[in-house]
């Protein structure tokens, strides 16, 4: 079991992340709440389920929903390719797939690099925002996991 | 130390359980003993289970639950002993009782730390008992209040000689003396005991320790009955060598629903390995089919196939249960009610036996209850109508449950007076649930399904028992949640049949695999009556509704994809001629369902949808096919509450 | 000092009853614990296993505590195997017919650990000398 806070030598948290674009922009979400990341497989659509979610998976005999986070946030949907992939998620038990443009990789991000969301940052919904994390230059958008996986099951 | 309080936790939800489960089972009995009498078999079990929840309550330190179950002890034990008679009052202050155990016990499980104040019942209790101890014996009440418990003889030993000084006479005397002027129940003094145990121990260690030695020496002062087989040692080892050994009691072992579940599950898993590896087998059966090893795979598979079979209903059987644990609040459920209508029932039960699986179980007390209290209270007259017309003062409800293929069947009817179709007719416009037109319209089969629609209920004026806001509406919701559904027979003056049907597994179904707009769905083989395939131009549209006629009967007609808002471009069943009609029936109601292609049956395994919200999808769940695809279910159920809600058929 | 490793059966038909007596004699250390539902299923597992001690409910289906305990003392086999009796408050009266059948002791619900451990090295205390 690997924690995802560890400290640096100055006894600084730091924080696991994984990450990803959507849009050309960098978010990341807490490496607890990965399970998996997966290739695309065969998707089958859900009979009259909100436009975000594309439809459920077999992933190894569970029935998971999947979520196309670009529609989620209101991204304008791209045609899906070799690069896309499946972020398996679990937050609250229930497991969810999230579809994203690209993975990049596994960041430690110091605390003392997380800032609070500003009001209304790009386009997406405020609430999904954990905070944004300025790391070489890159800003790194942190997703509020929890938010989202409330939003699935209810709308 | 953490082991010990999760010891402790499971101790104490084992204890609820249990007693819980000794109160379903004494309950009914309750109502038998007032039918039949005293028989002292049901009055020794009481008097048990009373005493056995006592005692584990005071292990446990809840003394609510001691202080009720003692006092109800008490009644039954005198009962027992034949010391008082059974009487309404008493069956209902001992049935107040039980409630209030149950209560208790409700306050433990949920862990709120309500506390209950339990002495105006248990002084009900003494009352009760004093009342029976008075009517017996001819004491004057008011002597009694003052010794409530114990004004009679104690059922101790009776001494005969107290005059020797000897231990057991003297623990004898206590006894005694303890019943003469101490109101509150025989307690002998554990002095007394101790002395008369020391005493047993001393002349069993004097002498040669055999049973029939002590008991000549047991001092005349206490009249023993002798056991009847304490007598040589060798003539009773000869009895017991001649008592046939009883049969061993089938074993039961507690399990966690969770893990008969996780049994539950990969079971489903394997079912579906199964399916995959028979696809295979399949297709190595047609390319290669001279090769030995071909030949060797099927055999296998279709082994395998039969194994799985077997052990999917094996872990079935592992969650049903016999539904008697619903029906035995019955009784008592029904005399209540009928003493609060004045209304003569008697409460027919057949087939309690029966077993269904054990989400069944814990779903289907509500929609029977509520069944059953509709028919005592609004099906069945009044005994002066009763009489008027005829029919015997006692009114009958029967329930019969039994197994018909792969559903569960529960049937309530009552010999009442049957609806009156007119007078749902009157009351569903009046209340502005349907228009005149469409009344005007309805069948008699389908104006009784006014009954189950939302807000509505049959009495104008809500009586105490029935009109508490649910309406049977809520009936038809928790049966179809179980996958099944209900409908009425009813014919004037003679009853009404509330029929119940239920599939035997909420697990495994066998599904009708179909295809539309390229997609596979698998709908449900049991609520489907028919199919048919059907060119375009049978179809006709009656006021923007498709509808079919089907050996002259209109039947609604629906597409799927437009069902399940599957818009595709260029829909390619236009391209066809033919539509494939699945006829749809829900207790009266029947619709079709139009697809572009029927695949074939299929046993699947219905997998939960977590995360996605099914309740106005028209989805019941998944499944996961021999190909590895998912393919969701669909709830005609749903569809039929939404599309013919208003039941235009 | 009693053998913590002789075998015991606690006979109750209530189950959460058996629990707790089970639960209060592994606090007192002894590690071979059995059970039975009623007095018959505890005769039965008696002739057939090598108890050292019965610790038996009053009250039972079947079998009750009392005749099971005539029933043991009858037996040739069996008749020396220390038995205690579990009875209620109201019961106590009953007691001493217990005795007179031959029970080693009694105890009387609810007790604690400390009480049931005293009436077993009684028991045992008397058995030895």
């Amino acid at each position: 079991m690997s924690d995802s806070t560890e400290k640096t030598t100055t006894g600084e948290q730091l924080l696991q992340f994984v990450t990803f674009t959507l849009n050309n922009e960098e978010y990341a979400v807490d490496i607890l709440n990965v399970q998996e990341i997966n290739r695309i497989a065969e998707i089958t659509p859900a009979p009259n389920a909100p436009d975000h979610v594309e439809g459920v998976i077999n992933l190894r005999g569970k029935v998971i929903p999947v979520i196309n986070l670009r529609k989620k946030f209101g991204l304008e949907d791209k045609k899906r390719d070799e690069t896309s992939r499946i972020i398996i998620i679990e937050i609250q038990e229930i497991t969810n797939g999230l579809i994203v443009d690209a993975v990049s990789e596994v960041l430690r991000i110091p605390s003392s690099l997380i800032e609070a969301a500003p009001p209304m940052s790009s386009d997406i919904h405020a609430n999904y925002i954990k905070g944004i994390a300025k790391l070489d230059g890159r800003l790194i958008i942190l997703l509020d996991m929890n938010q989202l996986a409330g939003d699935t099951t209810s709308t | 130390m953490s082991d010990e309080s999760d010891e402790m936790e499971e101790i104490i939800s084992e204890f609820i359980t249990e007693a819980e489960e000794s109160l379903d089972r004494i309950e009914p009995l309750f109502v038998e003993l007032e039918q039949v009498g005293e028989d002292k078999e049901m009055l020794n079990d009481i008097f048990r289970s009373m005493h056995t929840i006592k005692g584990a309550a005071g292990f446990l330190g809840y003394q609510s639950i001691v202080d009720v179950a003692h006092t109800s002890e008490s009644i039954m034990k005198k009962l027992r002993d034949g010391e008082i008679s059974v009487s309404t009052d008493m069956m209902d202050v001992i049935l107040q009782a039980v409630d209030m155990l149950r209560i208790l016990l409700g306050h433990l499980k949920d862990h709120d730390g309500i506390e209950e104040d339990v002495s105006p019942l248990v002084r009900d209790l003494d009352t009760a008992l004093v009342n029976a101890i008075s009517a017996r014996s001819d004491i004057t009440p008011t002597a009694l209040d003052e010794a409530p418990v114990s004004a009679e003889a104690p059922d101790a030993v009776p001494v005969e000689a107290p005059a020797t000084i000897d231990p057991f006479a003297a623990a004898a005397a206590e006894i005694e003396a303890i019943d003469a002027d101490e109101p509150k129940g025989p307690s002998m003094s554990d002095d007394a005991l101790e002395a008369a145990l020391e005493a047993a121990q001393a002349m069993r260690d004097a002498e040669t320790s055999t049973v029939e030695e002590i008991k000549h020496d047991i001092p005349a002062a206490i009249k023993v009955d002798p056991p009847e087989n304490a007598q040589a040692p060798l003539i009773a080892k000869a009895t017991v060598e001649k008592a046939p050994k009883p049969k061993d009691k089938p074993q039961n072992l507690r399990v966690d629903v969770e893990r008969i579940d996780k049994v539950m599950d990969l079971a489903g898993e394997v079912v579906l390995v199964r399916n995959r590896l028979l696809n295979i087998s399949n297709y190595f059966d047609q390319k290669y089919a001279n090769d030995p090893q071909t030949e060797i795979l099927t055999e296998t598979v279709s082994f395998l196939d039969r194994v799985t079979s077997d052990m999917q209903l094996a872990v079935m059987r592992m969650r049903m249960q016999p539904i008697n644990k619903v029906l035995s609040k019955f009784p008592r459920f029904v005399r209540d009610m009928s003493a609060s209508l004045s209304k003569d029932v008697e409460l027919e039960i057949q087939g309690e036996g029966t077993e269904v699986d054990k989400t069944v179980i814990e779903n289907i007390g509500d929609p029977l209850t509520h069944i059953l209290r509709n028919s005592i209270d609004h099906g069945l007259e009044s005994t002066e109508d009763r009489l008027a017309k005829g029919k015997p003062a006692k009114g009958t409800v029967k329930i019969n449950i039994f197994q018909k293929g792969n559903q569960v069947v529960i049937e309530i009817s009552d010999d009442g007076k049957g609806i009156d179709i007119e007078n749902l007719k009157r009351l569903a416009v009046q209340k502005g649930i349907m228009t005149s037109e469409e009344v005007k319209n309805l069948t008699d089969d389908a104006a009784t399904d006014i009954i189950f629609m939302p807000g509505f209920s049959t009495k104008e004026v809500a009586t105490e028992l029935s009109g508490r806001g649910v309406g049977m509406d809520v009936v038809k919701t928790n049966i179809s949640s179980l996958n099944g559904y209900v409908e009425i027979t009813t014919e004037k003056n003679v009853g009404s049949t509330f029929r119940i049907c239920i599939p035997l597994t909420l697990a495994i179904i066998q599904a009708l695999m179909v295809e539309v707009s390229g997609l596979k769905y698998a709908i449900p083989l049991s609520p489907i009556e028919e199919t048919l395939k059907v060119s375009k131009d049978q179809i006709e549209n009656i006021t923007g509704q498709n509808v079919i006629v089907i050996r002259d009967k209109v039947c609604p007609l629906f597409e799927l994809n437009t069902l399940l808002g599957l818009n595709y471009n260029g829909d390619k069943s236009s391209n066809s001629d033919y539509k494939h009609l699945i006829v749809i029936s829900m207790g009266e109601k029947r619709f079709c369902i139009a697809v572009d292609k029927l695949v074939g049956q299929e046993e699947v395994v219905i997998k939960q949808l977590k995360g996605i919200d099914t309740t106005s999808s028209y989805v019941l769940g998944a499944t996961i096919t021999g190909d590895g695809k998912v393919v969701f279910i669909l709830d005609v159920g749903a569809m039929s509450r939404n599309l013919l809600g208003s039941s235009k058929t | 000092m009693t053998d913590l490793k002789i075998k015991i059966l606690v006979v109750d038909d209530f189950s959460t009853m058996r629990r707790i007596v089970k639960n209060l004699l592994k606090q007192l250390g002894y590690e071979s614990i059995d059970e039975a539902e009623d007095g018959e299923q505890a005769y039965i597992k008696l002739q057939n296993g090598n108890y050292g001690f019965v610790i038996s409910d009053w009250n039972m289906p079947n079998l009750d505590g009392l005749s099971l305990l005539k029933k043991i003392r009858s037996d040739p086999a069996m008749k020396d195997l220390p038995v205690l009796m579990v009875t209620a408050e109201a019961e106590k009266d009953k007691v001493i017919t217990a005795i007179q059948a031959g029970v080693n002791n009694y105890v009387v619900k609810p007790f604690t650990g400390e009480v049931l451990k005293e009436k077993i090295d009684k028991i045992f205390d008397k058995i030895s000398t």
